[in-house]
């Protein structure tokens, strides 16, 4: 769960309009505190493919996210402009993502089922019209593996497992109601966000309550 | 699945998209209410309308209410069969005199009561 701040994105709008000069250098501020984490994220992702096959080119449904070490180190970045509004209504100030689908799939991979999908089971495919009625295929839900091996799933974590640990960044504030996070959860940002212990969350804080000082500051009526 | 992938730092809350939406809605609402209060030559605001709502269920109330007693005196008088011929020619008295039925049927259970 991320800081709560009251009056960030009026205190961005006031920056830009009345003291342009330190908008900018707050955002560089916010950009020179977030960069190491992300520096950090992106020495987690693997030099080689975590498994032999993902960085082969191939045309099924899985050339979208082929490995490609460049791209999901590209792929990892922060941004220090606020967010659209989510469904829960919060904007966000500052973020740090991990953008390409390659990249997403190794920071999230076994975060929600560690020992890998379940596999879905086989139907007779009965409507007379379908090429393969009369057969036997697996059909299922997402949540299901479409694979005929019923290891894949577990084959593919452990593959991943072997190359980084999924660390939850996820931090209880004391007091805080209401179910946690299963979303903080991965092997490279979320990983380098956990490592950090809270430091940098910190520090973006701390720096926009001193630009918001600097402002009263410079507008005030003399 | 990028949506996901991501860590919020400093989040404000400003309302809930579906909130907001709702808010939007009632506020169009509330201006093509006074649009229409507008073109009815009434001054403004949804009390307005309101207001003119009840005013003109009133005066129907007090028309019924005459013609009642207009019907009533007719029938007093035992003369209560002529009561469709009365409302015809009170019907087409206000018609071509340009004067209201609510001020025709009192002055004529006036008339109809002292002569």
């Amino acid at each position: 769960m991320p800081t709560e701040v009251k009056g960030g994105i009026e205190l961005r709008k006031a920056l830009r309009q009345f003291t342009p000069d330190l908008a900018k250098e707050t955002q560089k501020e916010l950009g020179s505190l977030l960069k190491p984490v992300t520096q950090k994220a992106r020495g987690f992702i693997p030099s080689n493919s975590p498994l032999s096959g993902w960085a082969n080119q191939g045309n099924g449904a899985w050339s979208r996210v082929q490995w490609s070490t460049a791209e999901a180190k590209r792929g990892i970045g922060y941004k220090t402009t606020p967010s659209k509004v989510n469904r829960s209504g919060f904007r966000s100030l500052a973020s740090i993502a991990n953008k390409s689908a390659s990249g997403a799939i190794y920071e999230t991979a076994g975060r929600l089922n560690p020992q890998g999908r379940p596999q879905a089971p086989l139907r007779e495919v009965v409507a007379p019209r379908h090429e393969n009625f009369g057969k036997m295929i697996r059909s299922g839900t997402k949540n299901q593996s479409m694979s005929n091996n019923p290891y894949a799933g577990q084959q593919f974590i452990d593959a991943l497992n072997a190359t980084g640990e999924i660390k939850n960044a996820y931090r209880r504030v004391e007091g805080q109601s209401g179910r946690a996070s299963r979303k903080m959860k991965g092997r490279a940002i979320f990983r380098a966000w956990a490592e950090d212990g809270g430091k940098t969350n910190a520090a973006v804080i701390h720096a926009i309550e001193n630009s918001r000082d600097k402002f009263y500051d410079a507008v005030k009526v003399k | 699945m990028a949506a996901d992938v991501r860590i919020d730092i400093a989040a404000q809350f400003v309302g809930k998209p579906a909130f907001r939406q709702a808010e939007n809605a009632t506020f169009s609402l509330t201006k093509s209410v006074k649009k229409l209060a507008g073109a009815l030559g009434i001054a403004y605001g949804t009390q307005a309308v309101i207001a003119y709502g009840k005013a003109s269920a009133k005066a129907f109330a007090a028309d019924e209410a005459a013609a009642k007693r207009l019907a009533g005196a007719v029938e007093n008088l035992g003369i209560g069969f002529a009561n469709p011929q009365i409302a015809t020619f009170i019907a087409n008295l206000e018609k071509t005199a340009g004067v209201a039925d609510d001020v025709l049927r009192p002055a004529f259970q006036g008339l109809l009561t002292t002569t």
